[in-house]
């Protein structure tokens, strides 16, 4: 496997884990709702 | 000398000018996202003042007051009663327009009575002179308790002044306007007895509103000063009738209108422009214009950018080192790039035409006509403003939903939306409508593709109005929310606030959907590329076998043949075959089905799929730009792949299809439910399978 195939599949998982995280793998942050429940849900 | 840090929040009336005095005050150092755990879209900015301070300036959504009656005014509540919220203002600065000073004045003595130092804008002063008004400044600071700046931000006036004042901000009054017990004397000493180290009209928003405050229980505060709905209700009255006494009284001396000097073009031009006849004829031309201009004036620059990348493709191809990777980035990045940038044009002139709408103050009189037709079909007047801001996109238009009190309708607005034409449609659309439709013109001036392209926007408001019915029949609503539509000033539009405009929805287009394209690019190209060794691998000795049977010596010929023998071969090609018979009675190829199956990422994802898809599979050094190789697509007898029953069926499919992930999420989020979005993915992609399916067999 030359530099470029390795390089190829670098591309490969990172575009893969990018997409699996922007549609699989959502965090939710809670920061900033201060001390209490801020009852926006 | 260190740095210090404060924080401003920008508080008024909706179409005070206070978005305005933000960009005015912050210039392009802004933010936009959403407030904590909701979603409503605030907008933080920075500005440098003078000594040594640095002002994060906080544009917060527009409210008539601090009784909410929607979750986005709630949101104005919840930040200045929450001392421990990092956003909490240092400095609150209230904006209101000269002309509506006395409704504006409302929200600002209930802002002030918080304790909070506050600065009293008065904008659009350049209207004073025209409208007859004078005001006496040190008199209306004495009453209010404030400071005053007089701006006009379509002049560029009184900015700097705020600033000063801003900086100067330790020095202003906290003295309240109102004092709260005037709202019932015994209630007010029982709550001032029960918690006496609380401010009073702090703890009665508590009361009234459904708010959190400090480290309060609000349901202990409830349970033992909570009174009924009504009685609430008729003391909140009392409070905004003190309110508006102590405003007149003010007024009366502080501001004086010469109506005999005021000249009127206004109320003339609502007549016209708001006209059950000429308003609709008006907005129609105006988006005739619209959708013309979009077509007209794009076409040059897109014809640029599409040669630029079809170049920058073969020039990467060419320097750099023959490889694996080199082919990435010249058959799968730069093409799948070049399939979202192209559209820029279209959609920076897109929303220039829509702020010139909304700076202008057209926009309000679209707002009020529809609310007309709205109310036949069983949506609130609130829905026009989603179903508007749906033309941009859908996720913050069902966000804005959220100032619908009536749950029904707010349902039914946020299943409906989505079929309004967003702009991740409009590349779709373009490139569609410049392979089917020929570029004639009607009369001699009406292009023909931009009057396709405005009814295929009338389309997706049509199906809106009809779903919202259907919706309605079958939800039986039984309440009705009240609308209060705004009807600003009619001014000239401020350069700088359309380019803002126009510079940020273009880049939340570009950048939004480009990182998933370039993902996706980089995916579709490799299984476009690679396949099962079998077939894949000895694709060109196959070829070459079939080409010495039929005596075929063409070397491009060859070539062609070969890579769009490897394309079918590989896994891309294997899982286009597999939904083939889905997608064939619709007209399109596995080629095609692979874009619409990518287009559930996104909208717009169809172009830059197609461009890597055909740049993997062709060798054609003519075939270089989007366009081109989508012109040039044939099917195995000759006919064209993009032809007219094709066309028609792609566009009512991506017409009415549920294609993007992010909104079903959103729906999810909104509702607290996925019946709702899975509702809608089904029916709408129903519905758009059925009539692609139907315009394709007609057509064909």
């Amino acid at each position: 496997m030359n530099i470029q195939e390795i390089l190829v599949y670098v591309a490969l998982g990172i575009a893969i884990g990018f997409l699996g995280q922007k549609f699989i793998g959502s965090k939710k942050s809670k920061k900033g709702c201060g001390k209490d429940d801020c009852s926006c849900h | 000398m260190s740095i210090q840090n404060i924080t401003v929040a920008l508080i008024g009336n909706p179409n005070t000018g206070k978005t305005s005095v933000f960009n005015q005050l912050t210039g392009l150092n802004q933010q936009v996202g959403n407030y904590p755990g909701i979603t409503v879209e605030k907008k933080l900015g920075f500005s440098k003042l003078p000594n040594n301070i640095k002002a994060n300036i906080l544009d917060l959504p527009g409210t008539y007051s601090l009784n909410a009656s929607s979750i986005d005014e709630n949101v104005v509540i919840e930040l200045l009663l929450n001392k421990n919220d990092k956003l909490y203002p240092d400095v609150a600065v209230v904006v209101t327009d000269v002309e509506n000073l006395k409704r504006n004045l409302l929200l600002f003595t209930q802002i002030k009575d918080l304790e909070i130092p506050t600065i009293l804008v008065i904008n659009m002063t350049d209207r004073m002179k025209p409208k007859g008004i004078t005001l006496d400044i040190p008199y209306l600071e004495e009453q209010l308790k404030t400071k005053i700046v007089l701006v006009s931000t379509r002049k560029g006036i009184g900015i700097e002044e705020l600033k000063k004042q801003i900086v100067e901000y330790k020095s202003l009054s906290t003295e309240p306007c109102l004092n709260a017990s005037v709202i019932d004397v015994e209630y007010f000493d029982k709550l001032r007895k029960a918690f006496p180290n609380q401010l009073l009209y702090k703890l009665w928003l508590v009361i009234t509103q459904d708010v959190n405050f400090l480290n309060l229980d609000r349901n202990e505060i409830r349970s033992s000063f909570t009174k009924s709905h009504s009685d609430l209700k008729r003391l909140q009255q009392k409070e905004t009738i003190k309110r508006y006494q102590f405003i007149n009284e003010t007024l009366k001396i502080g501001q004086k209108i010469d109506t005999a000097n005021a000249t009127d073009l206004r109320s003339k031009l609502d007549k016209v422009l708001t006209h059950k006849i000429f308003g609709y004829a008006i907005f129609f031309g105006i988006l005739l214009l619209i959708f013309q201009s979009i077509f007209d004036w794009s076409s040059v620059p897109m014809e640029f950018i599409d040669q630029t990348f079809a170049d920058l493709a073969a020039y990467a191809k060419n320097q750099l080192p023959p490889g694996e990777f080199t082919n990435l980035i010249s058959e799968g990045i730069i093409p799948g790039i070049g399939g979202i940038v192209i559209f820029i044009p279209q959609i920076a002139f897109l929303f220039l035409f829509i702020s010139v709408l909304e700076e202008s103050g057209y926009m309000s009189r679209v707002v009020f006509l529809m609310d007309k037709i709205m109310r036949r079909y069983g949506l609130s007047g609130k829905s026009v403003v989603p179903l508007i801001s749906g033309t941009a996109c859908a996720i913050p238009a069902i966000m804005s939903a959220r100032n619908i009190e009536n749950w029904k309708e707010r349902l039914i607005t946020m299943l409906v939306t989505p079929f309004i034409t967003c702009s991740a449609r409009l590349p779709v659309y373009a490139i569609i409508i410049a392979l089917i439709i020929p570029e004639k013109r009607l009369l001699g001036l009406f292009s023909l593709q931009g009057a396709t392209l405005m009814i295929l926007y009338l389309l997706g408001f049509g199906m809106a109005i009809f779903s919202a019915f259907i919706l309605n029949k079958s939800l039986k609503l039984k309440t009705k929310s009240y609308f209060v539509v705004e009807m600003p000033n009619y001014k000239l539009p401020l350069f700088k606030n359309v380019a803002i405009n126009v510079i940020e929805k273009t880049k939340a287009f570009v950048f939004g959907a480009g990182k998933i394209i370039l993902a996706l690019s980089v995916i579709l190209w490799f299984l476009g590329s690679h396949g099962p060794k079998k077939d894949f691998v000895k694709a060109e000795s196959i070829v070459l076998e079939k080409a010495k049977i039929e005596k075929q010596t063409d070397a491009n010929y060859i070539a062609d043949e070969i890579s769009s023998y490897k394309l079918e071969h590989s896994y891309i090609g294997i899982i286009g075959k597999s939904i083939e018979p889905i997608i064939r009675p619709l007209g399109y190829d596995w080629k095609i089905g692979i874009a619409v199956v990518s287009s559930f990422a996104a909208r717009e994802v169809f172009v830059g799929t197609l461009a890597t898809i055909y740049s993997v599979g062709s060798h054609n050094s003519e075939e270089t730009t989007i366009k081109n190789r989508m012109e040039a697509e044939v099917y195995p007898d000759g006919k064209k792949v993009f032809n007219f029953a094709t066309g028609v069926s792609l566009l009512l499919f991506y017409a009415f299809a549920m294609q993007c992930i992010s909104t079903l999420a959103i729906v999810k989020k909104e509702t607290n439910s996925w019946k709702w979005p899975l509702i809608q993915l089904v029916f709408m992609s129903g519905f758009a399978y059925i009539t692609a399916l139907i315009a394709f067999q007609v057509l064909k």
